[in-house]
């Protein structure tokens, strides 16, 4: 059920669908042509729906075209649905040897858990380059007892890449049995790229299990040499990490 | 309110006030124009828009003044009967003898005692009150003074700066090794009243000084505010350790500016209880500014009763390469109370190899209580490594459990469990204070779980 309201897009599922389903055919399914650098959408979740969702509302090109993109996501979840939700960003090949590109991305991530025995898994990887900025603003908004979601944010920053993220767990008063967890891993290989990040927890219940954690490495360089001393090339030893963390 | 009081001023801040204060202490020209310059940013700055709730506080309700005794003692005798009895009921000078280099005790606005051991006074230790110490090593205090938490750093380092009274001053030559700790003890008796205390640590290259400090007041209906500045310098290759243990009662407002700056090699650890007052505001700060510096925070949170809001964190800024941190917090709340960890971590571009790794982690006794986490990390340098972990969660029942079926009850169980939750935060205490920590922990948590 998909109802358009002017840059508005309401989607209600209201039953389970096993096939991996592509945000952008969803989108296109509504209107014709929809300018994918500002989407705002709401997806609702009716109970007992379970879907998978692909997020390639753009690609790798679109990343390096538009100017500003500007993405909005709210999922509200009812009781028993379960949401995965995977997006994976990687410029690759000729992309790769861009060195002017000054891409402005927004991503606006919001669960809001409103449904026992709800859950909801979410993925993003996404690789920044030349002198892109990625701000990530995700909120897990936990408002009945019995319901866990999980966030996972994974970048990789070359160049001047900037990455800015916030997210947020949040869980209600008076809640039992709420289980949220939060990461999100950098890698920073560009001499002058910068992050960011501020990871919130915000707990006004006692049982809860609520975890987040933040990391800013590099690569290893013990991996580095032990894949060298096989015979691959530097680069391409690195390829190789960058492809293993993003995967 | 104590009749004995030889001097306070009358309620609310202004210019007067501040002139008054400065007129009181004798203090040189440069002194009193930076009391009204920071006075001025004082008033000109409004409260900030982040953090607990600060509305209830007013401040021209407040003596910024009050001054107890006509001046500090070096002889415990001479020291006037009524503060004696306090400082006896909390077993200082037994202490002092036993385990510490040297002591102060403040008592509203003004230190009314100070010793220092022969042995280290003997090596060119200076351990005064930071009023004495601007009139007799001028120079010293010249340099350092307002050189790591300048007046426009934030309202309450104003307010500070403004009107500050008492505290410690410290400096350790080069070389010298301090090995027992320097302890100061703060007091606030009266009710409605302001202690902006303000402590300078100076240790020279390659020497070692532990400072502790104690903090309790009396409950009154009335709140009181305590705004202390702290700064140290530890030069290159010298190590400070500062210890805080602060138990004011549950109507102080305790907000409090720490920083240190740590050169070539050297070691800074801040050690951070904090069991008491209504509102804490804390986040002790490093700034690693020359290679191989390291700074340790260790911090422990208790809010504990209704409307307690302990707003505590650390702050660490990694400004040269091959510099490291380590941030561990700890923090439990119950009966309504709030406890939150805000800290930050930040590498500035150029500073290459810097390591730094932040856990906190919260225990929540009750449905009513709360507990958040604002961590903020930000990195330019592609060669850091830096880890954060934070984790909510309540006392596992297995564990009550399985101590339960081992013949121990469950309210001790708890108690066992909570004692062991902070115990990284205890075993860095000195022995006397680790006994009192428990004590203090087995006193918050006593009957309130279960």
């Amino acid at each position: 059920m998909i109802m358009l309201n002017k840059d508005f897009i309401n989607v209600t599922f209201d039953k389970s669908i096993l096939k991996p389903i592509s945000l952008k055919e969803l989108c296109l399914l509504s209107q014709k042509s929809i300018d994918f650098s500002a989407i705002n959408m709401k997806i609702e979740l009716l109970d007992d729906v379970k879907i998978y969702l692909r997020d390639d509302l753009i690609d790798q090109k679109d990343l390096i075209n538009f100017k500003k993109i500007e993405h909005k996501i709210e999922f509200i979840l009812n009781r028993a649905s379960v949401l995965e939700y995977n997006m994976n960003l990687r410029p690759t090949g000729e992309f790769e040897q861009l060195t002017q590109n000054n891409c402005e991305f927004d991503k606006n991530l919001k669960l809001n858990i409103a449904g026992q025995h709800a859950f909801a898994k979410v993925r993003m990887n996404c690789l920044g380059l030349a002198q892109q900025k990625l701000n990530f603003f995700t909120e897990q908004n936990h408002l009945v007892s019995l319901s866990s979601s999980c966030l996972r944010i994974k970048i990789v920053l070359l160049d001047a890449a900037e990455l800015h993220c916030n997210s947020k767990i949040f869980v209600d008063k008076g809640l039992q049995e709420v289980f949220a967890r939060q990461i999100n891993k950098n890698l920073l290989l560009g001499l002058n790229a910068c992050v960011s990040t501020t990871p919130q927890l915000e707990v006004l219940s006692d049982h809860v299990k609520c975890k987040h954690g933040a990391t800013v490495k590099t690569l290893d360089e013990e991996q580095l040499f032990y894949i060298s001393s096989r015979g691959v090339a530097k680069k391409q030893a690195s390829d190789l990490l960058i492809n293993g963390f993003l995967h | 309110m104590n009749k004995d009081h030889k001097m306070k001023t009358r309620l609310g801040l202004n210019e007067s006030v501040v002139k008054e204060i400065s007129a009181q202490k004798n203090e040189p020209e440069w002194m009193l124009e930076i009391r009204l310059k920071a006075l001025n940013h004082f008033l000109k700055t409004s409260i900030q828009n982040w953090g607990p709730d600060l509305s209830e506080l007013d401040m021209q309700d407040i003596h910024y003044y009050i001054k107890p005794v006509e001046k500090s003692q070096s002889s415990w005798e001479h020291v006037p009967q009524d503060i004696k009895k306090t400082f006896d009921y909390l077993g200082l000078p037994a202490a002092e003898q036993r385990y510490l280099a040297g002591l102060g005790a403040q008592y509203e606005s003004e230190v009314v005692y100070h010793n220092l051991k022969k042995e280290w006074a003997d090596q060119g230790v200076l351990f005064l009150d930071t009023d004495s110490a601007l009139k007799a090593y001028p120079e010293i205090f010249k340099q350092y003074f307002g050189s790591i938490v300048p007046f426009n750093d934030n309202k309450f380092a104003a307010l500070n700066t403004a009107c500050w009274s008492g505290g410690s001053f410290i400096y350790v030559p080069p070389k010298v090794q301090v090995t027992i700790p320097l302890q100061a003890y703060f007091r606030i008796q009266a009710e409605r009243m302001g202690q902006f205390e303000r402590t300078l640590i100076i240790a020279d290259e390659g020497s070692l000084v532990t400072y502790v400090e104690g903090c309790t007041a009396p409950a009154y209906s009335a709140s009181s505010l305590h705004s202390a500045v702290v700064e140290i310098v530890a030069k290159a290759g010298s190590r400070v350790r500062y210890y805080t243990i602060q138990n004011w009662s549950k109507n102080v407002y305790n907000l409090v500016t720490k920083r240190a700056v740590a050169y070539k090699d050297s070691v800074v650890e801040w050690i951070d209880g904090n069991l008491g007052s209504k509102i804490t505001m804390k986040y002790p700060a490093v700034i690693l500014k020359e290679e191989g510096a390291k700074a340790e925070i260790l911090s422990i949170a208790m809010a504990s009763s209704f409307g307690q809001v302990q707003d505590t964190g650390a702050k660490v800024i990694h400004m040269a390469p091959n510099t490291t941190s380590r941030i561990t917090s700890k923090s439990v709340s119950r009966s309504g109370g709030r406890s939150s960890y805000r800290g930050l971590v930040k590498i500035l571009r150029g500073a290459k190899n810097c390591k730094s790794f932040v856990q906190c982690d919260a225990l929540m006794l009750d449905q009513i209580s709360r507990s958040d986490a604002y961590p903020s990390i930000q990195v330019k340098e592609s060669s850091a490594n830096v880890g954060h972990e934070a984790s909510v969660s309540r006392i596992d029942d297995e564990l009550v459990f399985y101590l339960t079926s081992r013949g121990i009850d469950a309210n001790a169980a708890k108690t066992l469990i909570v004692n062991g939750f902070v115990e990284p935060f205890v075993k860095e205490l000195p022995m006397e204070f680790a006994i009192e920590m428990n004590r203090l922990i087995q006193l918050e948590v006593e009957g309130s779980v279960g």
